[in-house]
């Protein structure tokens, strides 16, 4: 990502408001990195595997907050809730596990553009 | 001679070492909430964490063993007391131990294999975004002072008692700042971007786990089946054994001398002797400090039978 200067983004099906919430962590993140957003529309399974592969830097969409992928990757913070009180919606990104320095930058990106939500 | 398994010179020390295992318990329960609130993905915290929950199972079964030692009364049903229940304790921590870290050992390794990258974010605390890496420092570092403290003040006990459960708990607690660093290894390492170093330091701390079950284990085992007393800190025979065997063997040359372990006590049995006039207590045969005597509860003589007689 440093030598190319882009972000590789996978945007999963979402609402407008969602894609909203979704386009501004992007922007921020490209402002912190100096990089430049690509993105891709994608559906959870390939783009996680994507992430695995090293092919994506980042998926934004809404996960159930108990989503089983949560070992398999790196969930940030939610930047939104949904959904019911049984099956909470979050609108959150996803990283590849491991990569901590690119974790804990689009965490404190997602904590400036929903502080609120983000550490509830 | 009291209704009970336990001398009656080690009730003082056994009511320190009670009181003692009751701080470690208290101290272990903090040390395994604080690890326990900082977890995270990484491996080396999860296998510390769990050495540290397993930290509990030695005191504890300390604690039920001594209870049973001193308040359990000899009975028909039970007519030796409860003096081998320390042994059986000792034998199921040592069981406990090695298992769990043949399993940490085998996680620890397929991480490593399937190349699993842990990942350590932040937290917010006191409105401030924090790498969960310094709190799982901060969370080892405090981990390696209560064991370490503790370890110190139980060896002496354990040696006075003579109580190998009690001993290995000393010696985990002593050794558990090498897991600490290990841990400490880890964590950092995740810090620097070594992602190898959280399954190395997890394998590690995971060895040192089976090294400390293989070795109580070898001991429990060699009690369970009437093997000679082993010595308190190694699988050695016991240098105190030794001692009663030559003093024995001394006083009945030709006699076949045999020594067992129940529990903290040694047991005598002198082969093809009849006993000696007068009658005498098995502490006269206590060859050293006369403090230790207590130890050798039991010298029987088993006289050759008259066939052997008639030959000799």
């Amino acid at each position: 990502m440093r030598a190319s200067k882009t972000i590789r983004v996978g945007l999963t099906q979402m609402s407008r408001a969602d894609r909203a919430i979704a386009d501004k962590l992007i922007s921020v993140v490209a402002q912190r990195t100096g990089a430049r957003p690509t993105l891709t529309p994608v559906t959870t399974e390939p783009a996680f595997a994507a992430l695995d592969e090293g092919r994506l830097d980042l998926v934004v969409g809404p996960f159930s907050e108990d989503s089983p992928w949560a070992t398999d990757v790196a969930f940030g913070p939610p930047l939104k809730k949904a959904g019911s009180e049984d099956h909470p919606i979050e609108v959150k990104a996803a990283m590849r596990n491991g990569e901590n320095r690119w974790i804990m930058l689009v965490e404190a990106a997602s904590r400036q553009v929903s502080p609120a939500v983000a550490t509830q | 001679m009291s209704d009970n398994s336990l001398p009656y010179e080690l009730r003082d020390t056994m009511r320190k070492a009670i009181r003692l295992e009751y701080w470690n318990i208290f101290w272990t329960v903090t040390v395994i909430v604080a690890m326990g609130l900082v977890l995270g993905q990484s491996e080396t915290m999860k296998t510390a964490w769990v050495e540290d929950t397993l930290g509990l199972v030695p005191p504890i079964m300390f604690l039920v063993a001594a209870h049973m030692e001193m308040k359990g009364e000899r009975s028909e049903r039970f007519p030796f007391g409860f003096e081998r229940v320390n042994g059986l304790g000792f034998f199921l921590a040592a069981v406990a131990l090695a298992a769990v870290g043949v399993l940490l050992l085998y996680n620890a390794v397929m991480a490593l294999a399937a190349q699993e990258h842990a990942t350590v974010g932040s937290v917010m605390l006191f409105g401030h975004a924090i790498w969960l890496g310094w709190l799982m420092i901060a969370a080892q570092l405090y981990s390696l002072v209560p064991p370490m403290i503790i370890g110190r003040k139980e060896l002496p006990l354990a040696e006075k008692l003579n109580d190998k459960l009690l001993h290995t708990d000393a010696l985990m607690n002593k050794a558990n700042w090498l897991t600490g660093a290990a841990g400490l290894f880890g964590v950092i390492g995740l810090g620097l971007g070594w992602w190898w170093a959280d399954s190395v330091a997890a394998a590690l701390i995971s060895v040192d786990v089976i090294n400390d079950g293989v070795k109580a284990l070898r001991s429990a085992t060699a009690e369970l089946v009437d093997g000679h007393p082993r010595d308190l800190s190694s699988v050695d025979l016991s240098p105190e054994a030794r001692a009663v065997a030559e003093r024995l063997q001394g006083e009945f040359p030709g006699a076949t001398i045999r020594l067992r372990e129940t529990g903290r006590l040694i047991r005598a049995e002198v082969h093809d002797t009849h006993p000696p006039e007068g009658w005498r207590h098995p502490r006269h045969y206590w060859p050293k400090d006369e403090d230790r005597a207590w130890r050798l509860a039991q010298v029987s003589f088993i006289p050759p039978t008259e066939d052997e007689s008639d030959r000799g």
